[in-house]
């Protein structure tokens, strides 16, 4: 495997780039954060109809641009570094990706083109209480009635369910774990706004009661096209954390060569540029990580390959980006401390990424029985 | 002449990269090197010396360190597609060398951990010897590799000084005033 990015590559970056400095800069993050809806609309627009970004990894055959994962890495990278608020992790990233890879044909060809231009805000719903992040941990069961299902219990930690139009709702039947999908205004659910610690990312708790569901899972047992999409939405979610780790380094050295104390420049001392050179060291090995679960996702390796990929960056880069946010509160000193300065929001954002989908622990676990080091 | 006249820094920095990307390219194979040992030294422990607690903290150590082996590997794989795209090795480049020494020595000191009593033995001995006698794997190997890898920090750059050419010459941030510039070298103080 080579980890190298192409020329398409640089110049997809550069444009997401400019177009997240035009359109997510500091105001525009504080402004949208404050929301309960957690987006703004008309930039969410112009990334589907300007950008194509929301159809990104969507199979051309349902509108999409059919880009594979490491396309998708430079372009949440960079959603990262801005701290872009929007639901694209949930909808663009992690529930296209659970349809496409255990949803039925007539499911694709329904939801997929709205997902694509951005009028459909779907997510994935699969947390249910007291479980894990695991999709085998799974336990809400879904009720035949007459042609259709009805479900029953609670999801949490759902991204973005709050504004989601579609809600897939993993749950099982007596064939396994299937898919089901919950529109936003489906009786008996009721939706509700949770406190995030990281207020750019916006989280539901969902309650279902007898609430009718249709079912848009392929047949049979889905737990490993569930596992490979969420493998894939952590591929997303780690490229986001060393796109933050990477504006945090930058942050610090900036402010590190201007700030002056003592009549020199502060990164002039050890104890500055050595945490700065550190910092460095962590970025530069989370890249390595999340762009190896990224091209390893890309060559199409094994589920093995991946799983080994994704565990190894999402305990690295977890830990990369919130030393690189600790530490840039610390070197922008009584500044850093305060709200007016960004950094809380690295800081906010590190730490919950770092606790979504599987904190570093619980990914090194996985990861000690996956390669056998018993 | 190599380069450029006036551009000479440029050369050097360019070599010394080179050779700093050559130092800290971990071990160039998936599961090899330091951490291989310390794998296999760990799932052959004795199981009496262990309770679950002190397994499971001893377990995410040793995963830490099986990332980060291979973080090396791989940014050092960066590294290299960089130099073969033609330009001079980024920071991917730079930062091996310091992140090799101080994965190595970790690496070599949590073997002594899991080896517990029998790490108060050195059955080598100290006897001066030609360096032909390096012991060459297991427990013996890691037991040397304990004391030699205090030198990883030390030889071709300490990581002091690493960390200030990654600050200087890769962040750019500025260098430490020299109390030393602007003296001649008979009369700068040495001791």
């Amino acid at each position: 495997m080579e980890i190298a990015f192409n020329e398409e590559h640089d110049e997809l970056r550069r444009t997401v780039r400019r177009f997240l400095e035009d359109r997510s800069d500091e105001q525009a993050v504080r402004r949208t954060m404050d929301t309960t809806q957690g987006y703004d609309e008309d930039v969410w627009k112009q990334m589907a109809e300007q950008m194509g970004l929301q159809g990104m990894i969507v199979p051309a055959e349902y509108g999409g641009a059919g880009l594979g994962p490491v396309e998708m890495m430079v372009v949440l990278e960079e959603m990262g570094r801005a701290l872009l608020c929007a639901p694209y992790l949930s909808s663009a990233v992690l529930a296209a990706s659970a349809l496409a890879q255990a949803g039925r044909e007539s499911a694709k060809k329904e939801i997929l083109p709205g997902v694509t231009d951005g009028s459909t805000i779907a997510t994935l719903a699969y947390v249910d209480e007291g479980a894990g992040w695991d999709v085998r941990d799974v336990r809400m069961e879904a009720t035949a009635e007459g042609d259709g299902w009805t479900l029953t219990g609670k999801k949490l930690y759902v991204l973005d369910g709050h504004t989601a139009s579609v809600i897939l709702v993993a749950a099982r039947t007596s064939g396994g774990l299937s898919l089901f999908r919950v529109d936003a205004g489906a009786a008996g659910l009721e939706r509700t706004a949770l406190p995030t610690l990281d207020q750019t990312r916006k989280l539901a708790e969902l309650a279902f009661s007898s609430t009718p569901a249709q079912r848009v899972g392929a047949d049979g047992d889905l737990t490993g096209g569930l596992e490979r999409a969420l493998a894939l939405a952590l591929v997303g979610l780690v490229a986001e954390q060393v796109g933050g780790a990477q504006c945090c380094l930058e942050m610090s050295t900036r402010y590190a060569k201007e700030r002056l104390q003592f009549g020199r420049p502060i990164g002039s001392f050890q104890a500055i540029k050595h945490k700065c050179a550190d910092m460095l060291v962590a970025v530069e090995f989370a890249k390595s990580a999340a762009y190896g679960a990224g091209f390893t996702a890309a060559a199409g390796e094994g589920d093995g390959d991946l799983a080994r990929a994704v565990h190894m960056a999402k305990s690295y880069c977890s830990e990369a980006y919130f030393k690189a946010a600790a530490e840039t509160i610390q070197i922008h000193g009584g500044m850093g401390f305060t709200w007016e300065h960004p950094a809380h929001l690295y800081f906010k954002r590190a730490k919950s990424s770092s606790q979504m989908f599987g904190t570093p622990l619980q990914h090194r676990e996985r990861l000690a029985a996956q390669v056998g080091i018993s | 002449m190599l380069g450029e006249e006036g551009r000479g820094w440029q050369v050097a920095i360019t070599t010394l990269m080179n050779e700093r990307t050559a130092l800290g390219g971990g071990s160039g194979h998936r599961r090899a090197g330091p951490t291989a040992t310390l794998e296999k030294l760990w799932n052959e422990r004795d199981p009496s010396a262990f309770t679950p607690a002190s397994e499971a903290i001893l377990r995410d150590r040793i995963t830490q360190i099986h990332i980060e082996s291979e973080l090396l590997r791989l940014t050092a794989l960066r590294a290299r597609a960089a130099q073969t795209a033609g330009g001079n090795p980024g920071p991917e480049g730079s930062v091996g060398k310091l992140a090799q020494s101080e994965i190595y020595k970790r690496t070599w000191e949590t073997c002594l951990d899991v080896m517990g009593k029998d790490g108060l033995l050195f059955e080598e001995g100290y006897e001066l010897r030609r360096p032909a006698g390096t012991p060459r794997q297991g427990a013996p190997l890691a037991k040397y590799q304990f004391l030699r890898s205090r030198a990883n920090s030390i030889e071709g750059g300490t990581s002091e000084v690493m960390r200030n050419i990654l600050g200087e010459r890769v962040l750019g941030l500025p260098g430490e005033p020299r109390v030393d510039k602007a003296v001649a070298w008979k009369d700068i103080p040495r001791s």
